[in-house]
């Protein structure tokens, strides 16, 4: 992982730092220009909370090659309270009783790292709340 | 069109002149004025880019001008749009498309495959394509009451279709039984509703249709095409089980055609899991939202029903070399439209579709032909 | 007069019982639990680590707080597991918890003292008028050697303190250290597992800083133990804390609260930092804390603080450590344990 790529994403990945759309209010992960909902330009600058719901759920027993050491584990597309959308794992423990309309935290927990020498990847885990 | 499989011995570029100078031949041509390759990821699974400049050189078309149109999933149908186009607009009067995926030399697919989807915001975070379906159709099935069972039902008429086909990689039929012990990967998709990791290629020649009699006795000629784009991130879209580009891309392609979903006479859909080939059949109106598990339970997509879909045995029994597929669904409806289709032929066939997509729904590319 | 404005702690999930290891190795599990006073030890998930422990606990710190994150003028973390060499902890942590770029930032080691160290630094700083607010914190995911006595209790978890001068929660009455050189425990790097020198570990070790250091801290605030309500000792296992309270004076009573470790473990340079926050989830105004860490190498950070009001204020702002602690547990076999742990050599 080249340390640029993976430096700028550090706000959405670690403080859910994204953009709010001002004309229907749909945020949005990472920040950007447009909205992906409506298509407008006007995007303010907005941090989205770290509890959420879970809008559809899935549970991988063929995972992710850095997964291994937590397969199965789940995959949730979730919605903020502030509604920002997001897709976010949980560790293999914490997806035992998965299911929509689930309410979830969000964490930051390790996600992967290149080999026994290379930078450490955080970003955001999801936790029944 | 290779034969779609394993292919050890055949490389990217054996792969691209076997498809290629089979095309020339048939259309009993030596020479193309554009080549346009349907590619998703050479680079990603055998280092290689320059992919168009490689076709050129492969099939013996020197001095051609060639690229590489690259849309994911949809990559084959993307270049076909635009081969269209460059005959269309009087830029070209030859254009040869040729879909390509050389898929088996990596181990493992997965990571390639996840570049289809948002490599930051999905992929980074553990989300493996079978797993951003298999959470549409949980969705799909929360809001629709859609059962493993019709997912299962799509993977037994693949399977039951693709062993009348041999060119598909798996010919054999498979039973109910077959699909529901087969492994998990990502609940409720289970490894018989996953269409499988395969090497091909897939091409067609285009020509204006005043001169399409040139070079063949019965030409097929394309009526319509639509094309559209969602969000790339599944969790960007506002409805998370329909697929709004394929709807798009459907109804652009019915336009151009001047033809409503019911004059459909048979279809290739997009089926790299099961759940997409039930969305799909909905997203182009074959069937009304959320009905696409029923229709597939009452047979009403089978050979000999109302909207015969996916004769060729689709992605899952056919195969799906990535950037081949696109165009490989033509193929088919090419040879449907001619009469050409041995067991699987829908008696009749005149007009047909071939809707081929990109990654989880961020693109798709829809054809209409019609038999002339 | 500076103190603990906010406070948190976590550990997590996973845990392993006494009876599973024992199994493995084929030692007798009664004797170990009567030995240690241990039953079970927490363990990380393998996405969590002093960094993501941290981050929980600072979390739980800054709500109690109360604070605007961007004021905090200064964060030091303690740990024997830095998930780097060389790049601190602190640096990831002031990112995820938002404290902003104006900040001084270093990673302490110290064994399992680290944790308090950073406490001492972080208060002296707020009291030295340098930052407005600092932070300290101790986490800590350390391994214990295979078959060795060390994996029973080698545990993961860490806690977070905020110092400020305003809206204290429990003043600083007094702080000491007692350190010299004791080579008790040690890990030359790119070692994988610590070494110890056994019995050694205990009298010359343990014993002599924790009492020495507490010694110190009776005498400079003038205090004795009856006049404390609860006392925190580090705890590399359930036996140590409890003597040591015994020798000086203090009761059982004074140091159930704190006493964390009999389903923890030791979580190193969260240990005594974490009974800390067992205790102040408890504690009433007015209340008395008497706390003595141990880093073996050696030295011991003491520290007294007084309870204000404020805390009844502050404590329902996030979970409780016992609410980490004792639910939502989720037990591992030996095999999962190993397999979280990294222990097990898997291809590149």
């Amino acid at each position: 992982m080249p340390s640029a790529r993976y430096s700028r994403e550090i706000p959405a990945r670690y403080r859910i730092e994204g953009s709010r759309c001002k004309k229907c209010g749909r945020g949005a992960l990472p920040a950007r220009k447009t909205c992906p909902a409506c298509g407008s330009t006007e995007m303010e600058p907005a941090k989205f909370s770290d509890v959420g719901t879970v809008l559809t759920w899935t549970r991988l027993h063929v995972g992710a090659s850095f997964m291994t050491l937590d397969t199965p584990y789940g995959m949730a597309v979730i919605e903020t309270e502030d509604g920002c959308r997001l897709t976010a794992p949980l560790a293999g423990a914490d997806a035992a009783d998965l299911a929509t309309g689930m309410k979830v935290r969000l964490v930051l927990r390790r996600i992967t790292e290149e080999g026994s020498e290379g930078i450490i990847c955080y970003g955001t885990k999801a936790v029944p709340a | 069109m290779t034969p779609f499989g394993e292919l050890w011995d055949r490389s990217l570029r054996n792969l691209l002149a076997d498809a290629g100078r089979a095309a020339l031949e048939d259309a009993g041509i030596d020479r193309v004025d554009s080549l346009l390759v349907g590619n998703m990821t050479a680079g990603m699974f055998v280092g290689q880019e320059h992919v168009g400049a490689m076709a050129a050189d492969a099939m013996g078309l020197l001095g051609v001008p060639a690229a590489r149109i690259e849309s994911a999933c949809a990559s084959g149908a993307a270049a076909l749009r635009l081969g269209f186009f460059e005959v269309a607009s009087g830029a070209a009067d030859l254009v040869m498309v040729c879909g390509v995926e050389k898929m088996n030399d990596v181990t493992d697919a997965t990571d390639a495959l996840a570049a289809a989807s948002d490599r930051e915001y999905e992929a980074y975070y553990g989300a493996t394509f079978p797993s951003l379906y298999a959470m549409m159709a949980r969705a799909h099935m929360e809001k629709y009451g859609t059962t493993v069972e019709q997912l299962n039902l799509v993977s037994i008429k693949a399977h039951r279709l693709g062993a009348k086909n041999p060119l598909a990689q798996f010919r054999r039929e498979v039973t109910m039984k077959d699909v529901e012990n087969s492994p998990m990967v990502a609940e409720p998709l289970r490894v018989m509703h996953c269409s499988p990791v395969t090497d091909g290629a897939a091409a067609v020649i285009l020509c204006p249709l005043e001169k399409a009699k040139d070079f063949n006795a019965r030409p097929v000629k394309i009526a319509g095409i639509g094309a559209a784009t969602a969000s790339l991130a599944l969790h960007d879209r506002t409805d998370l089980c329909s697929l709004e580009a394929v709807r798009l891309a459907g109804q652009r392609a019915y336009e151009m055609a001047g033809r409503k979903p019911e004059d459909i006479d048979v279809a290739e859909v997009h089926d790299c899991f099961a759940i997409a080939e039930i969305m799909n059949i909905e997203a182009l109106g074959f069937v009304p939202e959320g009905k696409g598990g029923p229709a597939v339970e009452a047979g009403e997509t089978d050979l000999g029903g109302r909207i015969p879909v996916n004769m060729s045995g689709g992605l899952k029994s056919k195969g799906h070399p990535v950037g081949a597929t696109g165009v490989a669904q033509v193929v088919e409806i090419y040879h449907q439209l001619r009469g050409e289709s041995g067991e699987r032929q829908v008696d009749g066939a005149k007009v047909g579709l071939a809707q081929n997509m990109g990654g989880t729904g961020a693109s798709s590319v829809v054809h209409i032909l019609e038999a002339i | 007069m500076s103190g603990i404005v906010g406070y948190g702690a976590y550990v997590p999930r996973y845990r392993i019982k006494a009876e599973e290891i024992a199994a493995q190795w084929g030692k007798d599990a009664a004797t170990i639990k009567r030995g240690l006073l241990l039953a079970e030890k927490t363990v990380p998930g393998p996405d969590e680590d002093t960094i993501t422990i941290s981050v929980q606990a600072g979390k739980y710190a800054l709500a109690r707080a109360g604070i605007d994150p961007t004021k905090v003028g200064a964060l030091y973390i303690g740990s024997e597991s830095h998930p780097y060499a060389v790049k601190p902890s602190g640096t990831v942590v002031l990112e995820a918890l938002g404290l902003g770029h104006d900040i001084h930032v270093a990673d302490y080691e110290f064994a399992c003292k680290a944790g308090s160290e950073s406490m001492f630094v972080a208060y002296g700083l707020v009291e030295a008028g340098l930052v407005e607010y600092a932070m300290g914190i101790g986490a800590d995911t350390s391994q214990g050697a295979p078959s060795d006595a060390l994996e029973f209790s080698a545990a993961a978890g860490g806690s977070a303190f905020v110092f400020g001068k305003e809206n204290v929660v429990a003043e600083v009455l007094g702080t000491v250290s007692y350190t010299s050189d004791t080579p008790d425990f040690w890990r030359r790097e790119h070692a994988h597992y610590p070494r110890h020198g056994s019995r050694y570990t205990g009298e010359p070790a343990y014993f002599r800083h924790v009492l020495s250091a507490a010694k110190m801290l009776l005498e400079q605030t003038g205090l004795e133990p009856k006049d404390f309500k609860y006392a925190i000792f580090h705890m590399p296992n359930g036996k140590f804390p409890l003597t040591a309270g015994r020798k000086l004076g203090f009761t059982r009573e004074q140091i159930e609260t704190g006493w964390v470790v009999n389903t923890m473990g030791n979580t190193y340079s969260g240990s005594s930092p974490t009974g800390l926050v067992a205790v102040l989830d408890e504690a009433r105004p007015g209340d008395r804390i008497f706390m003595v860490s141990f880093g073996s190498g050696a030295g011991s950070d003491g520290f007294a603080f007084q309870v204000t009001d404020r805390i009844l204020e502050v404590r329902d702002r996030a979970p409780k450590l016992r609410d980490h602690l004792d639910r939502n547990k989720v037990y591992l076999t030996y095999g999962q344990y190993v397999k979280f742990r990294r222990k097990i050599r898997m291809n590149e």
